[in-house]
């Protein structure tokens, strides 16, 4: 069902964007990446939305001390924290939900494109098959045009070949890295902890670390076309953050270290304090978190 | 705990990267290539060469004798008297000369491309066309003769009289090359890619399928047109040329028996209706020929079908489980008809010539 009906929409597009402009599969790769971005814009916006607004809600004062009042009372604890939500108006789903629609979206375009590629019997069968005939003549289509800058075939691993160097060198993966680690740093909303213990951050800093290496090897393991789509597809991520006014150039920049260099919970939850947007705290009661992270 | 929580997401990520690139690459990439001597079957799939006993299904010796790194056989070995010509996948390709215990004698490393095609020789010249676009011709001892290049990746096999070389080649066109030379005598254009051998009969006549839907016939002297009869199906195999009449079987299940003369379609015959369609060439025995049968998508399974000479009748003779996929017709050696699976629980099953099947070859871990 999901190889026969769906991917081959996308392939069957791409391709059909290929014929449009005459040809350059390069060319396709990076129009299709830029409609399908564009389409999808709209998903990423109100998962951006949803983000924030948890963001705020896991940084407001009474979430936490419901978390610190129920920790041992899971039912209550849970109760609370989606009265909260109503009282707040977050809906827990308006984050997840477009990722969760965007997902297969990608999948199916990442796996149309592969398809498209072509580059082996296997694959040149299946498409083959999945081709409308209405839409597109496998015999004017095949051989793809698959040169692409400097790169001879889509269909393979890229390496560029220097006269003087005695070694290839590996370009696209080169892109990808960098531009995955860009993505990722760009992207990362601002953290209320500054803690390297805190859960969450931890997660964060390990993704934005290890995530371009793994894509990275898929660049360097897999097609060209694949490398090209995953830059390209970085590229209109950080635009799309960028033109939302949501990139966070501050995580590039080396992180100034708190006094002592070891930044307690308290410091952490009054930086916190002083980011939420809802400072209805009140004066002259600590928080209970405050006093158990001593 | 910091310093563990770090290297345990990183041999995570590693662990991920390295299993979702296995998966991409691995599987699915060709079908396993077949020949076969009275006593042996020569199988390339994936990261080996097998040699097989024809009888009994059982490894005799495998090339590499251990997986070196992405290495990777799929087409067809070659037989070249007590040597056995294998081309690598992998890249860059390379065509090795084996004994036939499995002992490297020379290797060639010339090519940049994939070896998708099975190397053919003839005489004292091995002829293996590159997915680089181009055809090397190698001496007995892998030392390079010439290099023929095209315009366009080169999946299949060429054709030869001892003569020349009818190389068909992705850029849609069909190459008559002179051995001694190395040249180009004549062009044909087919207007499609052709990724299949042609059928060279004996009076000259050059049979070729392409992506077109075409059987195109080529005088192969000159290179100019004899027929050409369109197929209204998508065809996945050569043109079989058996006593004046050739035989094509295309993706709805379908055999065309044409005249060899002028392309006249003498019979049509449906192999199968369940939306099975023909793969590769037909195995030919004496009194009929066994058609490979790919289930239709996502449909895992296959079928063998016979159709006799005598009076066109149709047998399925094997139908293959659930459990992976045809791409290529199967071949016949000493009674015995075997096939190679793709994605299956084995990559090559045998049968004997009524469809029992005696042996599956499964290679040891």
């Amino acid at each position: 069902m999901w190889n026969e009906l769906v991917v081959p929409v996308f392939t069957n597009i791409l391709l059909f964007i290929y014929n449009l402009i005459g040809g350059n599969l390069g060319v396709a790769i990076l129009l299709f990446t830029l409609l399908v971005r564009v389409l999808t814009h709209p998903l990423m916006v109100s998962q951006i939305k949803g983000a924030q607004t948890m963001q705020k809600l896991q940084t407001d004062p009474r979430f936490k001390e419901i978390q610190e009042k129920y920790k041992d009372d899971r039912e209550k604890l849970a109760a609370e924290q989606t009265r909260l939500m109503q009282e707040m108006g977050v809906n827990p789903l308006s984050s997840c939900l477009p990722t969760l629609i965007q997902l297969p979206i990608m999948i199916a375009f990442y796996q149309g494109m592969t398809a498209a590629l072509a580059s082996t019997p296997l694959q040149l069968f299946d498409l083959t098959r999945h081709l409308y005939p209405w839409l597109l003549q496998i015999e004017s289509l095949i051989p793809l045009n698959s040169r692409f800058l400097w790169i001879a075939d889509l269909g393979q691993p890229e390496r560029l070949h220097l006269s003087f160097l005695p070694f290839p060198i590996p370009v696209l993966t080169i892109l990808v890295v960098v531009t995955t680690y860009l993505q990722s740093k760009l992207m990362t909303p601002p953290t209320s902890s500054s803690n390297p213990r805190d859960p969450s951050a931890m997660t964060a800093n390990m993704m934005n670390l290890y995530m371009p290496l793994l894509m990275g090897w898929f660049a360097y393991s897999l097609s060209a076309g694949l490398a090209v789509y995953f830059v390209f597809t970085n590229l209109i991520g950080i635009a799309q953050y960028a033109l939302l006014g949501r990139l966070n150039w501050s995580n590039l920049m080396p992180k100034k270290k708190e006094a002592g260099n070891s930044p307690s919970v308290e410091a952490t939850q009054k930086k916190a304090e002083m980011t939420s947007s809802k400072p209805d705290k009140k004066p002259g009661k600590p928080s209970k978190s405050g006093r158990s992270g001593k | 705990m910091l310093k563990f929580k770090r290297v345990w997401w990183f041999l995570s990520l590693a662990l991920l990267g390295l299993v979702l690139s296995a998966c991409g690459r691995l599987p699915a990439v060709s079908y396993p290539g077949l020949v076969a001597d009275g006593q042996t079957v020569y199988m390339a799939n994936a990261q080996f060469v097998y040699a097989i006993d024809l009888n009994t299904g059982t490894e005799q010796w495998r090339y590499p004798q251990k997986a070196e790194g992405g290495r990777m056989f799929y087409a067809p070995p070659a037989l070249a008297g007590d040597m056995l010509v294998v081309a690598d996948y992998s890249l860059p390709g390379a065509v090795t000369g084996l004994s036939l215990s499995g002992q490297e004698m020379w290797r060639f490393n010339g090519a940049t491309g994939h070896f998708i095609a099975a190397p053919v020789v003839t005489g004292d010249l091995i002829l293996a066309a590159n997915a680089d676009y181009a055809l090397y011709a190698l001496s007995l001892d892998g030392s390079l003769r010439w290099k023929f290049a095209t315009d366009g990746a080169l999946w299949a096999s060429p054709a030869t009289d001892g003569q020349r070389a009818y190389l068909p080649s992705m850029d849609h066109k069909l190459y008559a090359v002179d051995l001694m030379t190395g040249k180009s005598v004549w062009t044909y254009d087919l207007g499609a890619a052709a990724l299949f051998q042609p059928t060279l009969a004996e009076d000259g006549t050059l049979y070729i399928t392409s992506l077109s839907n075409e059987v195109v016939a080529l005088n192969s002297l000159d290179g100019s047109l004899k027929w050409k009869k369109a197929i209204n199906a998508r065809l996945w195999t050569q043109a079989t040329l058996v006593d004046g009449k050739l035989y094509i079987g295309d993706m709805n299940g379908v055999a065309h028996i044409l005249s060899a003369t002028d392309g006249t379609e003498l019979e049509t015959i449906a192999l199968e209706q369940d939306g099975s369609g023909v793969v590769g060439a037909p195995a030919v025995l004496q009194d009929g020929l066994v058609f490979a049968l790919q289930k239709a998508d996502s449909v895992r399974g296959g079928k063998l079908v016979k159709l006799s000479f005598a009076d066109s009748r149709k047998v399925i003779l094997f139908t293959m489980p659930e459990d992976g996929k045809f791409y290529n017709g199967p071949m016949a050696a000493a009674d015995v008809l075997m096939i190679g699976i793709v994605n299956g629980k084995t990559p090559l099953i045998a049968t004997n010539l009524n469809g029992n099947q005696i042996w599956s070859f499964q290679p040891a871990k």
